[in-house]
């Protein structure tokens, strides 16, 4: 038996060619997301053991701040060999170029004998008061030369200049890290600084847990204290939650390339099966058991598994090697790390790959063994695959759908969302099992145009495509998946987004709101403003102290007809419009006791406003009318704009360039929704690239598998197409057939997957956003362009896919393929 | 679908056609395979087919008679010499023109597998006429549905025919765009005797009354008899011809070959 499988399997290689490329992109992307994974952690684990190498014990505060009375008690341990207290002081600095102070975190260098501390990778560490080592990134980033000064003010305005004299390693450290000063400097910039840590090192001898007790006996419960390596496992747990969270999101989409892989393998084990069927009954002819037909064909797949898994392996580890030292060349922000191989990034996408294609392979095996030996003997065996789809399982398809139907009704009604995840997948699920009725319908319905209008080729086409239902099902939802959760991500993330759009336009309604407290405008600020590129409006606010009863308040003037063009609320407008209003903010209402509607008294000198007064959210605290403002302030100062951006425009450039403006101001208070706007549209932008990216891969095996059925279709109605070219079809009409073909099959997909996208994402979002928003309703996005995109790649990829089985069978020479029996 | 009786639209009469000349091979070869290894399948075949003539190609399984068919019908590109079908050279067509010549101008039924699984009958014989997108002569195919006896089975799948019907099928599809020449490759070889009968008699009727030229390869004498000459193939070179031959004849004149 095993010289049989041999010789099956290097005779049908180029028949599982394809299937081993699915198994390679699916297994390849697992280990890539595995190494990547295992990289991060080592990296980090390594990073931080040595930022902390040589700390036998460390407290840090509790339930109570460390005073000098622990430093004190420490110290006099027994135990102890080196005790570092570490301080720090937080200054605003001015960089050259800057208009407005940034941040900095100043360490208080220690004594390193025996703790690691921070080291200069250029010029020195602080020794005198005044000097300061920075972290060479922030150096770079400000364009801060070695010896250079610096102004650091503290937050109550006492003011300093100190000396750079050194540039420190920051390589591997994420996020913005502290510069360093004596201990002595920083005592000075923050006399009650307080103490972040304590760190240890332990007499020879002494265990960590040892020293950690001496430590508890020192410092009582107040502080928490670690060993050494706890504290090493406590931090990097807080670094690599979120690395972990990422690959598991990671390993979820490996997941679901693996999924696709494995139906991709099981339809090419099918077809390979059903074209061996002369071949499997010729074996049972001569005496080959049913268990050893199955197992042959078992053996086989696992044959092809192994060797398969094991080139995605290889191709996974090569690839994150590549992004590692991509990441190591070029400067992304993100820490360098070592590509680090471990056993389980590589043994579990193997033994996964393996067991994937032997299950895939399961069914098809059973097929086999079900061909009579007398198949053998029949002189002109059709291959044609068993094609009644089972009544059972449509049934169940059909329950499936209801159920998962209803689940997802409930969850966006009830908004949860693990309900309506349970739902997209049972319902999905129970599409697939549809799939063979539903899928040929779609095709014929999609094929009826080309059909009527593109002649005998296209017709052709579509009755091949609905020849073979379950093939043409199988072959369909491999790449429904990918669509159907593609377009899913699309239209969660644009609605999510444009519901928190619509929230936003009700919290902040305004995009950036510039002010200054005390200080005058410059003349020419409108103008200025109008020039920072992504700026759209910029309208002049006039802000007045007046009194309401006791209470003195600020009441902020607007032009009600240009407000309009910053005030994203038509309501808010609308009450501005009408004189006589005031618009309070929710806690000014609260001071002055009011209700919504109830009248404002406002005093400014001798003059009286009486106003209606309302609720705003994201104004000013007390927002009138310009003319109203007037009637009791003639002609009020500037004291700030309100300005409108573009959508499209990067917010943080605008903010900055916003931050910047005004040299002459120096207080400048720049709010709105810009900032958060911003923040999440980031978050989104990437969650949508990194989805698509992820689940591109399971499109791409997808595709494989198209090209792949194709082929082996192909190969099968070798004398149909010869017939065809005999009876006058051109080579250009018989590659438009398949083309027409594949494309009917991706289309179809792509119809149906962006359908499901639409009614799942929209679904996902009403349970996702439903409870988070404060009417309970959300906003559904159609982001027809992206929708249209997936709908074009998929035609595009699928006349891709037909390229070459399109090209083998117009290779065929009519009358050889006739004459082959 | 109306039935016509008594006359025929008699498309083509055969008028003078005896001496016409519809398909010519001259001093044809074919090479298969190169060097030391190299077999002549036709090895400088000379040999005309009349105009309305129906001519059968004998000979052992071998000699030749099937490529024969397949360059003469443009399905296969000869090693050397030449084919004019009417006054087009064959063997220096590219395939596209080789294509549209048998779309347009030739005809075929072969021995099995003649028909494309998932197209009705109807569809089958109106294929290469869509192919070529021309229109079918609704009162010829009619003509060629009754007399085939196919009108109740046009709606009709291939796998829901019998082998007598499928063949009947590809002949009418041969017949329904009025071809220059129907090539027939064994066309009896998978059919009883009975429907292999009525296959001949139809290819002879043909002939006979709507003056088409037909050129059928073929191993069994009986089929040969029908025909109005026989041309006898022996390792790839022509070994003599019978006129209206018997199938005693036709056996004796094989017998002589030393099959």
């Amino acid at each position: 038996m095993r010289r049989s499988i041999l010789s099956s399997l290097r005779a049908h290689l180029g028949r599982l060619i394809a299937a081993c490329l699915a198994i390679v992109l699916g297994v390849g992307f697992g280990t890539l997301a595995m190494t990547a994974h295992a990289s991060a952690s080592h990296g980090i684990d390594e990073t931080i053991g040595r930022q902390l190498a040589g700390v036998d014990a460390v407290a840090t505060p509790q339930n109570a701040s460390i005073t000098a009375k622990d430093v004190a008690a420490v110290r006099k341990l027994p135990q102890a060999d080196s005790v570092v207290a570490t301080t720090s002081a937080y200054m605003q600095v001015t960089w050259a170029g800057k208009v407005r102070p940034g941040s900095l975190g100043v360490q208080a260098r220690y004594d390193t004998s025996r703790i690691a501390g921070p080291s200069a990778i250029q010029g020195r560490l602080p020794d005198s008061t005044l000097e300061i080592a920075l972290p060479a990134k922030v150096a770079e980033k400000n364009k801060v030369a070695l010896g250079s000064k610096l102004r650091l003010n503290t937050y109550n305005d006492k003011s300093f200049t100190v000396t750079v004299v050194g540039l420190l390693d920051d390589a591997a450290t994420v996020g913005p890290s502290d510069a360093v000063a004596t201990a002595q400097t920083v005592k000075i910039f923050e006399p009650e600084g307080s103490i972040n840590d304590l760190r240890i090192a332990a007499k020879p001898g002494v265990s960590q847990e040892a020293l950690a007790a001496a430590l508890t006996g020192a410092v009582g419960n107040n502080l928490e204290v670690y060993t050494g390596k706890a504290y090493i496992a406590h931090v990097v747990e807080g670094y690599t939650h979120g690395i972990d969270v990422l690959g598991g999101v990671f390993g979820m989409f490996a997941v679901i390339a693996l999924f696709v892989a494995c139906l991709v393998i099981g339809n090419t084990f099918t077809i390979v099966i059903a074209q061996r069927t002369r071949e499997m009954a010729l074996l049972r002819c001569v005496g080959a058991s049913r268990r050893q037909v199955f197992s042959s064909v078992l053996a086989e797949a696992s044959v092809v598994g192994v060797v398969a898994s094991a080139v995605g392996v290889v191709f996974g580890v090569a690839l994150s090697a590549i992004g590692l030292a991509l990441t190591r060349e070029f400067d992304w922000g993100i820490p360098k790390i070592d590509l680090h191989l471990d056993l389980a990034s590589i043994f579990l996408p193997l033994v996964l790959g393996t067991i994937v294609t032997i299950l895939a392979a399961v069914v098809p095996a059973r097929r086999a063994t079900r061909v009579a030996p007398l198949a053998a003997l029949r002189p002109d065996t059709a291959p044609v695959a068993g094609s009644r789809a089972g009544v059972l399982r449509l049934i169940l398809g059909f329950v499936l759908i209801a159920g998962g139907g209803l689940l997802l009704g409930v969850s966006a009604n009830s908004n949860q969302v693990l309900v309506g995840v349970a739902g997209g997948v049972v319902s999905f699920v129970g599409l697939l099992a549809i799939g063979s009725l539903l899928v040929p319908a779609l095709v014929r319905l999609l094929g009826a145009l080309p059909a009527r209008g593109g002649g005998v080729p296209a017709r052709i086409a579509v009755g091949n495509a609905v020849r073979n239902p379950k093939r043409t099902a199988a072959t369909t939802s491999a790449l429904l998946i990918g669509v159907t959760l593609i377009s899913l991500t699309c239209v969660g993330i644009a609605s999510v987004r444009k519901t928190f759009d619509t929230t936003m336009d009700d919290q902040y309604p305004v995009d950036l709101m510039v002010m200054s407290y005390n200080e005058k405008m410059p003349a020419s600020g409108e103008q200025q403003l109008h020039n920072i590129k992504g700026i759209t409006q910029v309208v002049p606010i006039r802000t007045v102290a007046m009194k309401a009863g006791k209470e003195s308040i600020n009441v902020t003037g607007i032009d009600p007809a240009t407000g309009a063009t910053v005030i994203h609320n038509a309501d808010l407008i609308a009450k501005l419009k009408t004189p006589g209003t005031a618009l309070l903010d929710y806690s000014t209402m609260k001071m002055l006791k009011l209700e919504d509607g109830s009248t404002l008294t406002l005093v400014s000198g001798h003059q009286k406003l009486t106003l209606k007064a309302y609720v705003a959210t994201g104004l000013d605290p007390v927002t009138v009318s310009l003319p109203d403002l007037e009637k009791v302030a003639p002609q009020p100062a500037i004291t700030g704009y309100w300005l409108a951006s573009d959508p499209k425009a990067d917010g943080s450039d605008v903010m900055d360039a916003v931050q910047e403006s005004f040299p002459t101001v120096k207080e400048l208070s720049v709010g709105g929704g810009l900032a958060e706007r911003t923040m999440y549209t980031k978050i989104f932008d990437v969650l949508l690239i990194v989805g698509i990216g992820l689940l591109g891969v399971s499109v791409l095996i997808a595709l494989v598998g198209v090209g792949n059925t194709l082929s082996l279709s192909v190969l099968e109605r070798t004398r149909e197409n010869a017939l065809l070219r005999a009876l006058g079809l051109t080579r250009r009409q018989l590659r438009g057939m398949l083309a027409i073909e594949s494309l009917l099959m991706a289309l179809v997909a792509a119809g149906l997957g962006i359908g499901l996208g639409l009614l799942y994402g929209w679904t996902g979002t009403m349970a996702l956003m439903g409870g988070q928003t404060a009417t309970g309703d959300v906003e559904y996005a159609l982001p027809v362009g992206m929708l249209v995109t997936i709908a074009l790649v998929a035609a595009v990829a699928g006349l891709l896919a037909s390229v070459l089985p399109a090209r083998r069978a117009a290779k065929v020479a009519p009358a050889g393929a006739l004459a082959t029996e | 679908m109306s039935i016509q009786t008594g006359e025929l639209p008699l498309g083509r009469l055969p008028q003078n056609t005896a001496d016409r000349t519809a398909i010519r091979a001259h001093e044809l070869r074919k090479v298969y395979g190169s060097g030391d290894t190299a077999v002549a399948a036709l090895d400088g075949v000379s040999v005309d087919f009349g105009v309305g003539r129906f001519t059968a190609i004998m000979g052992p399984s071998g000699s030749g008679k099937s490529t024969l068919m397949h360059c003469l019908a443009g399905l296969d590109t000869p090693t050397g010499g030449q084919v004019l079908l009417g006054e087009t050279e064959l063997t220096q067509l590219p395939d596209a023109e080789l294509t549209r010549i048998r779309r347009d101008r030739v005809g075929f039924v072969f021995q099995s597998f003649n028909l494309l699984p998932m197209l009705s009958a109807k569809d089958n014989i109106l294929l290469p006429l869509e192919l070529g997108g021309r229109k079918p002569d609704q009162q010829w195919l009619t003509t060629l549905v009754d007399v085939l006896g196919l009108q109740d089975r046009l709606t009709h799948r291939p796998s829901e025919l019998s082998g007598g019907q499928q063949q009947r099928v590809a002949v009418a599809r041969a017949l329904v765009g009025r071809p220059e020449v129907v090539f027939a490759d064994e066309p009896t070889g998978n059919l009883d005797s009975r429907s292999g009968a009525e296959v001949l008699g139809f290819l002879r009727r043909s002939v006979r009354e709507f003056g088409q030229t037909v050129v059928m390869v073929t191993h069994d004498p009986l089929a040969a008899s029908y025909a109005d000459r026989v041309v006898m193939l022996a390792d790839g070179k022509l070994a003599g011809e019978l006129l209206e031959p018997t199938p005693e004849t036709v056996l004796g004149a094989l017998r002589q070959l030393g099959a």
